[in-house]
């Protein structure tokens, strides 16, 4: 049986609805939620980011003035963060002076790394 | 009341000879005489303007400059009474003790006393200034009664207070001149010279003080002045010029060395505050007991010890917009720390830099010669990296306290050098050139502001000062101008 070329796929249909529905989100400026995103071996340690969009934009300006090995930087985040909250963890950061910035903007070296993690997650 | 002389009047090949002689009449010049008004000794003071400004006077400040761009040197200065008071902004606040100190992380300094010996003046010199109480520090509790203060995590950075000369009308601080010209013409022993340049200085035989010195007006008089004691008021850069010109108190070859300022670059910064508005005395002067008065941030002396930083105070300017790395930023931190940015407002900083003292940053004479004949002067102007480096510090101490408090954020908006000096202006205070050392091999004048070598030659200003604090130098001159005042009373007539 020869493809139609002008009908869409079950697949394509679904990437298609999905941009559609990613665009206007964006437009409107609400993230995409965590379910509408692929899945990346570093999940346990994103989803601890409320606004992942965000933390990509500040990972992104890091990432412009260093390299990072993103599987190097996640086993030490797991390590450090542990089973505690971030925000407990960057209160730390910010008592230990331990300081990150991201185009000038100053953060707590573990949200930073987050950040980073964010950006690059592949 | 007598009125002030006009020296284009005094026939030519006059000698004067007063006890003592007062050249220049800025702050300095005009303070000295008030002080020194009904004691015994008659007083001469030469001013090179006249009441208002003049180009063809101006003009015998021009000069040239090399290395970092600085203030044309016949623009960041005024040249008649009242001098540089003229174009003041009229922000005090007093020297701190660290200030005095030799500390091990700033070449050169130290003072030859400490804010023991300038605290008796400094209530005078608050009243000169017309900055009304002394509150400074104090401030913090009642003003936060009135507004909240920028809360800040425990650290190094701390709302300081600079208090404002008086305003009238049109927000003019005090302008010494037109102030206390009434004042001056009231004290019997005070001759003052409008219109009279200070053109070369001589030493007696053995070079052992001065002799006299010479005077001319740009119409063309000339005349002389052999006074028993003499202070150079005229501002650190025409002091050093008049002293490298006539090849006095140089055998050390460091007059013109040390000049310093206070850098203000521009918007160094992007303060962010997660509730929005900031106290409004942050952004301009409020009154405090009809005084009025300023917030910066300042790092604290423990800071400065520890993280071995110099003196900066950062002022907070005008709102700005936020781009979407900003936001990003804001969301990012905001959410981590579990704080509210959802009104968060972003704001530009300024500052001003203390910069450590370099003898390379320096006044030479020139070739090329004013209207009255003097060399003019060049400028090599330096500003190190770690002068940035170390305020960049200060900042990012800032910004984690504000995260720490989960009240705001900071962005350090330069990086390189470049981005520094693009943005760089300058506090038109001059510092630094005949520097106080009791070591006649580190020092111009001794810790009495006397002329290491010579008997009879004082310079009183901020010129004298080996270090020069973040704080505005007018209080501060002033008050040790006043003890200049204390030492004068006793010298023998």
């Amino acid at each position: 049986m020869s493809k139609d070329p002008t009908r869409f796929t079950r697949r394509s249909v679904a990437i298609g609805g999905g941009i559609t529905v990613a665009l206007g989100l964006a437009a409107v400026g609400i993230n995409a939620p965590h379910w509408f995103r692929a899945k990346t071996a570093y999940d346990d340690l994103l989803d601890k980011l409320i606004d992942r969009d965000a933390a990509e934009t500040v990972g992104h300006a890091i990432i412009r003035t260093a390299s990072f090995d993103t599987k190097q930087v996640a086993a030490d985040l797991r390590q450090r963060i542990g089973t505690r909250t971030l925000a407990d963890v960057a209160r730390e950061d910010l008592v230990g002076n331990r300081l990150i910035e991201a185009k000038g903007w100053v953060l707590p070296e573990t949200l930073g790394m987050l950040c980073v993690v964010a950006a690059q997650p592949a | 009341m007598s009125a002030f002389i006009d020296a284009r009047t005094v026939p030519a090949g006059t000698v004067l000879e007063p006890d003592l002689a007062i050249f220049g009449g800025g702050a300095v010049g005009i303070a000295l005489a008030l002080a020194l008004a009904h004691s015994p000794i008659s007083i001469m003071l030469f001013e090179s303007g006249g009441m208002d400004f003049d180009a063809a006077t101006q003009a015998l400040y021009a000069g040239s400059q090399a290395g970092v761009k600085y203030l044309p040197l016949d623009a960041c200065r005024m040249r008649y009474l009242g001098g540089s008071t003229n174009h003041w902004g009229g922000w005090s606040r007093p020297l701190d003790p660290i200030d005095f100190e030799k500390r091990d992380w700033v070449a050169h300094s130290g003072w030859p006393f400490g804010i023991e010996t300038l605290r008796p003046y400094l209530p005078r010199a608050q009243s000169l200034c017309e900055l009304g109480d002394w509150i400074y520090d104090e401030a913090t509790p009642r003003m936060a009664a009135l507004a909240p203060l920028l809360r800040l995590g425990e650290g190094g950075v701390y709302t300081s207070w600079f208090q404002f000369s008086k305003t009238r009308d049109d927000v003019l601080p005090t302008h010494f001149g037109t102030r206390y010209a009434d004042d001056l013409k009231r004290i019997p022993n005070l001759r003052l010279y409008l219109h009279a340049n200070a053109t070369a200085l001589k030493l007696n035989g053995n070079a052992s003080g001065l002799e006299s010195v010479a005077i001319a007006t740009l119409s063309g008089r000339k005349f002389t002045v052999k006074p028993r004691t003499a202070v150079l008021a005229m501002g650190a850069i025409e002091n050093a010029r008049l002293m490298l010109a006539s090849n006095v108190g140089n055998q050390n070859d460091l007059v013109g060395r040390y000049f310093a300022d206070h850098p203000i670059p521009r918007d160094t910064a992007t303060l962010v505050s997660f509730a929005g508005d900031i106290a409004g005395y942050y952004f301009n002067a409020g009154l405090l007991s009809a005084t009025q008065i300023r917030a910066t941030l300042a790092p604290t002396d423990a800071f400065k010890r520890s993280r071995k930083v110099l003196g900066s105070l950062t002022t907070i300017e005008t709102p700005v917009e936020m781009d979407d790395l900003a936001r990003a930023a804001v969301v990012t931190a905001a959410e981590a720390i579990g704080a509210d940015a959802s009104n968060a407002k972003a704001f530009s900083v300024g500052c001003g830099l203390e910069l450590e003292p370099d003898p390379e940053r320096r006044f030479v004479l020139t070739h090329e010669r004013d209207a009255l004949g003097l060399p003019r002067l060049k400028l090599i102007n330096r500003v190190s990296d770690s002068d940035f480096l170390r305020y960049r510090e200060t900042m990012k101490e800032l910004g984690r306290q504000l995260l720490a408090a989960g009240t705001g954020m900071i962005r350090l908006n330069y990086d390189t050098r470049a981005e520094w000096e693009s943005a760089l202006d300058w506090g038109d205070h001059h510092l630094g050139t005949t520097r106080m050392h009791v070591d006649p091999k580190q020092g111009v004048v001794d810790a009495d502001s006397k002329v290491h070598g010579l008997s009879n030659l004082f310079v009183a200003g901020s010129g004298v000062f080996p270090t020069y604090s973040a704080s505005n130098p007018t209080l501060n001159l002033i008050a040790l101008t006043l003890r200049l005042a204390g030492h004068l009373r006793k010298l023998p007539r």
